[in-house]
């Protein structure tokens, strides 16, 4: 069970947004990608669950070649879950049908079943009384935990998270980062494109900075915050923490 | 006047529901139909597409921007003869071609309503759904389309109203509809500016009651999104307030 993606190119028009991007996550592993933006970050990611259309390379998830017009993006998609930057919480359905259409539709389960373990993960996110909210009665922290239920309500293998708490007041933030905090201590494949260094340097198992398209440099927390090869990655860490410190 | 009226009562009764009967189920088709050109015509080829769905969604793009092009650049009182007098006129009545005629017609009209309405949405919301394992067409279904119509709403009820004034034009194929009862009245009375009158004061009260209906609608519909807009109005000086009310 592994995500293994090889020589991965993209481009927007005549802008490579990603050149020849290699990256191997196994299961279990949480793995935080760091970057200035337009580096790719979100990118690689939404190349991952085919939002975007590679156009080069090769992307292997469990086996599967995700580049192959033969496999359809729905198979792929049913086990990766994505929260995205703004939430995307469906309009027209509360909290509860918010996470439970998903699995209706497409796995064709049971309301009852579905509806029980959709509220489960409403109270692992501390929203279960909000269950038949309208959505947008919501805060941005609120929706943001809605949006990570629901994906898991599908249980995905895989998760993928776009700037998570990019769009959220900053006193909200901590919310969404300890549920985050929690899956990932579960064992659950993560992958999150992320601002926030001080959860990436505590929860990743491993962290990747991307610069101008290509993966700079890799490693463990320590080796990235603690002891940057890269000139580049020396730079941006130096930049992101001259206020904080 | 109001002797003439009272004398026809019945013709204009009668009239008063026929064109009530095909500006609602016309409306009513017409939103069906409507959302299935719209459909086909924001077909878009994604890169996952086999080469089969490519053509099949070229087609159906094709099929409705052509249906849309024809339906709006002629008038309906053509469209109407043209299919009654042309096509079914021996085994159709001319109410039920009324009812296709109209519905026809102003599902090209919603179809661009609608459209509007699809592409007015976040993308995020398609995304989100695709995210999830949904199929494009099963997103539109349960996440993009109820939205959609919804924003539409105000332009869909429009279009109630605008049916009531044009469905007018079916008395040209001999549907019974209000300006056919005033035709009638006209002709058999001799009072031929006192029936049209009163055809006149009756369109204007049923596309009154319904655009004031409509206008409450809306405006009920947007007091649960818009609260903000409420408030807003409330902290303004009251001599802002009433000019923005139009008194």
């Amino acid at each position: 069970m592994s995500i293994v993606v090889e020589q991965l190119t993209k481009r927007f028009g005549d802008q490579e947004v990603l050149t020849g991007i290699n990256l191997e996550i196994q299961k279990g592993e949480v793995v935080c990608i760091i970057g200035p933006s337009g580096s790719g970050k979100s990118t690689l990611l939404r190349c991952l669950n085919l939002l975007e259309e590679p156009n080069g390379g090769t992307i292997l998830v469990d086996n599967e070649n995700l580049t192959d017009r033969n496999v359809s993006p729905e198979q792929i998609r049913k086990h990766m879950g994505m929260v995205f930057q703004h939430f995307n919480l469906f309009g027209n359905l509360n909290v509860l049908d918010n996470c439970t259409m998903a699995p209706k539709i497409v796995n064709k389960e049971a309301k009852a079943e579905v509806e029980a373990r959709a509220m489960t993960l409403l109270n692992k996110v501390g929203l279960q009384a909000f269950a038949h909210q309208k959505v947008d009665k919501l805060s941005g922290g609120q929706k943001q935990r809605v949006a990570i239920a629901r994906a898991l309500t599908m249980n995905p293998t895989y998760m993928l998270f776009d700037e998570p708490t990019s769009a959220l007041d900053p006193e909200v933030v901590g919310d969404v980062l300890n549920v985050m905090r929690d899956l990932a201590e579960e064992g659950l494949t993560m992958v999150i494109v992320t601002h926030e260094m001080q959860f990436a340097r505590h929860v990743a198992d491993r962290v990747l900075f991307m610069d101008g398209g290509k993966i700079v440099e890799q490693g463990t927390p320590d080796e990235i915050f603690g002891n940057p090869q890269q000139p580049r990655t020396q730079e941006f860490l130096r930049r992101v923490t001259t206020w904080s410190e | 006047m109001l002797d003439l009226f009272i004398d026809y009562l019945p013709l204009f009764i009668e009239g008063i529901k026929v064109t009530l009967f095909l500006a609602i189920f016309g409306t009513f088709f017409g939103v069906i139909i409507g959302a299935l050109i719209a459909f086909m015509r924001i077909q878009t080829i994604h890169f996952t597409d086999s080469r089969f769905v490519r053509i099949m969604k070229h087609i159906m793009r094709s099929v409705a921007i052509i249906y849309i092009d024809i339906i709006r650049g002629t008038p309906m009182i053509v469209q109407a003869s043209l299919f009654y007098y042309g096509l079914v006129s021996g085994f159709m009545p001319p109410l039920i071609a009324g009812l296709v005629i109209i519905s026809f017609n102003t599902a090209a009209y919603i179809a661009e309503i609608i459209r509007s309405g699809i592409n007015g949405l976040d993308k995020g919301q398609m995304e989100a759904a695709k995210s999830l394992g949904l199929t494009e067409k099963q997103a539109m279904i349960h996440v993009v389309l109820p939205q959609a119509m919804k924003n539409s709403l105000p332009s869909l009820l429009n279009e109630l109203i605008v049916n009531v004034k044009d469905s007018a034009v079916l008395s040209v194929i001999q549907v019974t509809e209000l300006f056919y009862s005033s035709k009638s009245a006209a002709s058999s009375s001799y009072q031929v500016l006192e029936s049209y009158m009163i055809a006149a004061v009756i369109y204007l009260i049923l596309t009154l009651v319904l655009s004031r209906g409509v206008n409450y609608l809306v405006h009920r519909q947007s007091n649960g999104g818009l609260g903000r807009m409420s408030r807003k109005s409330q902290t303004l000086p009251v001599s802002q307030t009433v000019e923005e009310a139009g008194l």
